[in-house]
């Protein structure tokens, strides 16, 4: 219990301190992402070893989706919206979707093989 | 504040289930995130309480996506050898992905004479959501609908993998898994576990650099695209 914690802290304080360059910087990047790459690399220097925060960072992505569950409810807010724009969602993610799918398999495939 | 006492074991319980069933049957359909959603969205509705109340109650749950995506550095760093490897191909294939993808969408919004916050909304459609919030959020989007398409685009992309696989002959598995995870995020790459390991990897590296190459390029797309509908 004592080591998920400090796992947890470790975890908080990086993604605090990636909020907070993100609050200083003069342009928009996401803090979530800067406190990414910080423990990138503090892991690369060997700060921070990857026993620091295996289980937690493991259990973290193992059930991230759930992590989103009350922003995905707030659709609920946004039926009228839908409604309005429905036939444009739905052609955004049958087309870029599968257009998209379908050039990046080719080209790594492709790639791979040469 | 009191409202935590029975918006978070509820939304426990709920997802809890779903994902028993999900691993159960296998089905992509029956996504966790999604169906979890759903009957929330239907309990409210129902008993007439409002989103903000919900919203107030589980905002500890929210708060957990910042360092949950942080974590995503172990990942990355365990497959640092792998990315050395193939960084040329990852680069391109992530490259492409993300050029390809603003362009059908820029071509759809044009069409359909869409506004920019759907365009702000629909850019981030591919990456993985804890990115795809805040590229929503700061170019204008809605991110409520950010999260439902993205999760959407993730579940349609692990239905139509097997198929396009198939026909175009897409076999070697750092390809499927490159574009799992470039198109279809962190769903994909569940699917790319199945596959094996290669795939799971490669898919997981596709996820992290598809969101810090959008994170770059996407005020950029935004404000071609708007340019073009205004």
């Amino acid at each position: 219990m004592y080591k998920i914690i400090v796992q947890i802290i470790i975890l908080i304080l990086f993604t605090l301190l990636g909020e907070l360059i993100a609050y200083i910087l003069p342009f928009s990047f996401p803090g979530n992402l800067i406190g990414l790459i910080l423990l990138f690399l503090a892991l690369l220097t060997k700060l921070i070893k990857p026993v620091y925060i295996k289980e937690t960072s493991q259990f973290l992505q193992k059930y991230m989706s759930f992590l989103f569950v009350p922003l995905c409810v707030g659709l609920m807010v946004y039926f009228d919206l839908i409604q309005m724009h429905w036939l444009e969602i739905l052609l955004v993610l049958i087309i870029s979707t599968t257009v998209t799918f379908i050039s990046t398999a080719w080209v790594a495939n492709r790639g791979a093989k040469s | 504040m009191i409202h935590i006492l029975w918006t978070i074991p509820l939304t426990i319980f709920i997802y809890g289930i779903i994902f028993i069933l999900q691993k159960k049957f296998k089905q992509t359909w029956l996504n966790p995130l999604l169906t979890t959603s759903l009957i929330l969205i239907a309990f409210l509705l129902l008993t007439g309480i409002n989103y903000d109340t919900y919203k107030e109650g589980s905002q500890l749950i929210t708060f957990f996506i910042g360092p949950a995506t942080v974590s995503l550095a172990l990942p990355l760093y365990e497959k640092m050898d792998l990315f050395k490897k193939h960084w040329k191909l990852i680069l391109i294939t992530i490259f492409i992905g993300v050029i390809v993808h603003a362009i059908t969408i820029g071509l759809i919004v044009v069409i359909m004479n869409s506004d920019t916050t759907m365009l702000a909304t629909f850019i981030p459609k591919s990456v993985t959501t804890a990115i795809a919030i805040d590229i929503s959020s700061s170019l204008g989007g809605i991110k409520y609908l950010t999260v439902t398409i993205v999760v959407l685009t993730g579940v349609f992309g692990v239905l139509i993998a097997p198929p396009i696989f198939k026909l175009f002959k897409i076999n070697d598995p750092i390809a499927r898994g490159l574009s799992l995870g470039a198109s279809a995020h962190a769903v994909g790459t569940s699917k790319a576990i199945e596959y094996g390991s290669v795939e799971a990897s490669m898919s997981t590296l596709a996820l992290i650099f598809t969101g810090l190459m959008t994170v770059l390029l996407s005020p950029v797309i935004y404000k071609i695209i708007e340019l073009l509908i205004t």
